[in-house]
């Protein structure tokens, strides 16, 4: 890892500056003592929070990220995962900039984590911020949000192909969650691959908005990429209805038993997801990051988690360690791909 | 009917021991939260969030999911009430949606010498306008959610438009200085993140200012320090004494007439309170503007507002009160809140373990219905909290100046930082003070300001959301009968004063006061 001294617009305290030199020599020792921006040298060598930990979301209370997130903090707090109190923090703006730049700044200190979804990669890469993902230090991802492809329940459109079809004659309006975030980046994967017609895309400003665009016309949209959960509520009051899941297989939740993968109906995309995943500041020791990787492997294990992930239709994947890193670097590197291929960054 | 069966079971769930317990003491922390200036009513609900698991899970005797939900919509009942107390009492927004109590709640305690009479006529248009809204909750809960899917872009933002015009069409001061203040308002909006292009925008840079520029220290600093340094200067003279000295509940019957005289405009802002409370996202705050330029188009002494008038606080409440209890109708009915607290209480329910939407009225009927009639009881229970509390708030007001005046200081500077825990928006705050200082001196109203801070957001959003759908086409906001109507509408009432001038220059009169302001 190296340390940039950028020529980055953001004004940088010495303090930031100081902690990020200290990474420096941290990750070149492993495990020697971190000074830290905030802490002392004892309470970032302890291997176990000494005081209250913060739980950082990226997103506004009420947001998907910070529904998972909240979940996990109750999980934590009613099990006595962690000696300390795990709150809740939510940092939004910029699409998860604000946040970003609050733990990286954090470097060494171990009384933050910070869940993550795809905004990880692609506001860090897109708002050219002064890090990278690969900076954090990576805890787990606790479970996988697969992708499924909407259209209102009165389309004309049957099955994917049918939809295609359309997006190969006419431009075809769309919405999704954010601009050059996860939505837009599978719709332009569509584009790419299945050549169609480029998509009108409609940022709007949540998943549940996103929906709700779909169900009621708004603008014109006709299709929706939204996750299981959000589209549930409206599904079930025949609004809308999904036509494919992104994902390798159907899926199991009784709901959903029989909707056809994308890939069988010739969009062949299975491996893309928004990630539910824990990220803490750059630069903690191995035993820090063991700590974390231990409570989210049990919040993971624990059946209310389990509860929740199959009521919100989502894929349980625990990864950590090298399972993890390379989950990152292949997400960091598909995410770098279409920013580039369409021109998100200049 | 079928509904007065269910509701009547609601009424059964609601009046358990356990669940009219948690409602007091939610409506109690609501009301608490209210007054801090800074904690607002989403966090509020945020930080209780875990709490609510406990309960939802039977740690408490007789406790479910449902005294889970009647605590956490409880606390947000006791701050749509208590958010205005200190916006009236020292010219401190409580609560975003408090803000526009400002422009005529505190006048009406401080200049005019009625606390008590501004505070009972916040309560009685509040209360009353929770009640229309819960009865149309109760009743078509689910039709209006399913209608309000259909209002898109183009129609929000004509809504939007319209709000904007009421507020430079008929202000009492220069139009054209309405109008820069709008524009410095927009301004201010538009600094931090572009979420159409998904870029870094007006920020110079600076990371902490990627969230924007938050509304409430803003109002903070023009408002209450910006007020204080006006009065420091007036040495606070002449007004301590005009305080009524009556300390008895006179003030609620006075309110109760007052409300009696303006029950059209009071009903017909709770019912349009209602309809913007169900559209997703936009909830109480932007209702309350919205209502705050209905009751000043209505209105015969248009030149009163400003300067302490009735209808200035109880058409916005009204409306602000009902659009609260509105935004909970699509989270429940269709899993899309109607503003961010709903957005909390939603992330409640999934935390529970229930889904809303339609079938959450299937499966659980109890849930549903006694939430639904733990509305009522909270807004009564709320409600009668505040008339007791009155004549005790009112004293507050008699405290000579000298003494409150740090209190307020302090109070802004506290209440700015606990936003984000950032120095900040306490820069913001002060900042914000010095030029509310001079805005008022130089007789440039704030309202509009405000407002465009608070709406440019959502508006430029919804335009922009437009034009994409539309392929550029300006066009495209004509294409829906409802956004034309309310777009020939707002230009209407923009060309109100110019058309007057006009008028009044070719009788050769001099031109109307609303223009030529010296």
């Amino acid at each position: 890892m190296e340390v940039r001294v950028m020529a980055s617009p953001v004004i940088r305290t010495a303090a930031t500056l100081m902690a990020a030199l200290v990474t420096l020599s941290a990750c070149a020792t492993a495990n020697a003592p971190s000074a830290t921006s905030t802490g002392s040298a004892t309470a970032a060598a302890a291997v176990q929070p000494t005081h209250p930990v913060e739980f950082v979301i990226s997103t506004a209370p009420g947001g998907g990220s910070d529904i998972y997130a909240r979940a996990m903090a109750t999980i934590i707090e009613n099990k006595k995962f962690s000696p300390q109190p795990v709150t809740p923090l939510n940092k939004e703006g910029g699409s998860g900039a604000v946040a970003f730049q609050y733990v990286f700044e954090k470097t060494g200190d171990m009384h933050y984590v910070m869940i993550t979804l795809n905004s990880f990669f692609t506001t860090i890469i897109t708002q050219k911020l002064s890090f990278k993902a690969t900076d954090f230090t990576p805890v787990a991802n606790l479970a996988l949000d697969p992708f499924y492809l909407w259209v209102n329940e009165d389309s004309p459109w049957k099955t994917a192909q049918d939809f295609i079809d359309a997006a190969k004659k006419d431009s075809l309006t769309v919405a999704g969650t954010g601009t050059k975030q996860e939505d837009e980046a599978l719709f332009r994967r569509i584009e790419d691959l299945m050549q169609t017609k480029p998509f009108t895309y409609v940022p709007q400003t949540s998943g549940a908005t996103v929906a709700a665009a779909l169900a009621g016309h708004q603008g014109q949209v006709v299709a929706t990429v939204n996750n299981p959960s959000e589209g549930l509520q409206l599904y079930q009051s025949k609004k809308l209805r999904p036509l494919c899941a992104f994902t390798p297989a159907s899926p199991t939740t009784a709901i959903y038993a029989s909707l056809p993968t994308c890939k069988s109906q010739g969009i062949a995309i299975d491996d893309y997801f928004i990630m539910r995943a824990i990220m803490a500041p750059p630069g903690l020791s191995q035993a820090q990051q063991a700590f974390w990787v231990d409570v989210f492997k049990k919040v993971y294990d624990s059946d209310e988690w389990k509860k929740f992930m199959s009521d919100n239709a989502l894929d349980p994947a625990f990864k950590s360690g090298l399972e993890f890193r390379q989950f990152i670097l292949q997400y960091q590197q598909l995410h770098q791909n279409i920013a580039t291929k369409f021109k998100w960054v200049s | 009917m079928e509904v007065f069966g269910d509701l009547a079971g609601g009424f059964a769930t609601a009046l358990h021991p356990i669940n009219m317990a948690m409602l007091f003491v939610a409506v109690v922390l609501g009301l608490v939260i209210g007054v801090l200036p800074g904690l607002g009513g989403t966090s509020g609900v945020a930080i209780l969030l875990p709490i609510t698991v406990f309960i939802a899970h039977g740690s408490l005797p007789g406790s479910d999911a449902t005294t889970a939900i009647i605590f956490l919509a409880g606390i947000y009942w006791g701050a749509l009430f208590g958010g205005v107390i200190t916006s009236i009492l020292f010219n401190i927004p409580g609560e975003p949606w408090a803000v526009v109590l400002l422009f005529d709640g505190f006048p009406l305690a401080k200049r005019l010498g009625k606390p008590g009479l501004a505070l009972a006529s916040s309560f009685v248009s509040s209360f009353l306008g929770a009640l229309v809204s819960t009865i149309l909750f109760t009743f078509f809960a689910l039709p209006i959610a399913l209608k309000a899917l259909e209002f898109g872009p183009a129609e929000l933002f004509a809504v939007f438009v319209l709000s904007f015009a009421t507020l430079i069409g008929l202000g009492a001061e220069a139009p054209m200085k309405s109008v820069a203040m709008l524009a410095l308002g927009l301004l201010l909006a538009a600094v931090g993140f572009d979420t159409v292009t998904g870029e870094q925008r007006l920020n110079f840079g600076q990371i902490s200012l990627l969230s924007g520029i938050s509304f409430v220290p803003v109002t903070i600093g023009l408002f209450g320090i910006g007020e204080i340094l006006a009065s420091a200067e007036e040495q606070g003279i002449g007004f301590v004494e005009n305080i009524s000295a009556r300390l008895g509940l006179q003030d609620v019957f006075a309110a109760v007439g007052e409300l009696r005289k303006r029950l059209r405009l009071v009903l017909s802002n709770a019912v349009i309170g209602f309809f913007f409370g169900v559209l997703p996202g936009h909830g109480a705050t932007a209702a309350s503007f919205l209502g705050y330029g209905l009751a000043r188009q209505y209105s015969k002494n248009k030149e009163n507002f400003g300067k302490g008038e009735i209808s200035g606080i109880m058409g916005p409440q009204a409306a602000a009160d009902s659009a609260g209890v509105a935004s909970l109708v699509p989270m429940i009915t269709l899993g899309i809140p109607g503003s961010p607290t709903s957005a909390v209480i939603m992330a409640g329910l999934f935390i529970w373990g229930l889904q809303p939407g339609p079938v959450l009225f299937i499966q659980h009927p109890d849930f549903v219905w006694g939430l639904i009639a733990s509305i009522y009881l909270g807004h009564l229970l709320t409600f009668i909290l505040c008339l007791l509390a009155v004549p005790l708030l009112a004293m507050i007001m008699r405290v000579p100046y000298a003494i409150i005046t740090p209190f307020i200081v302090v109070i802004s500077i506290i209440g700015s930082y606990s936003l984000n825990n950032s120095m900040l928006d306490v820069f913001i705050t002060v900042i914000f003070g010095l030029i509310g200082y001079w805005l008022r001196k130089m007789k440039y109203p704030l309202a509009p300001l405000v407002v465009a801070l608070v709406l440019g957001d959502s508006m430029e959003r919804e335009l922009r959301k437009a034009l994409i759908a539309g392929h550029g086409s300006p066009l495209y906001f004509f294409n829906s009968g409802l956004s034309t109507v309310l777009l020939v509408l707002a230009i209407v009432l923009v060309l109100i004063p110019l058309v007057r001038t006009i008028r009044a220059r070719r009788r050769g009169a001099a031109p109307p006061a609303a223009v030529a302001h010296p």
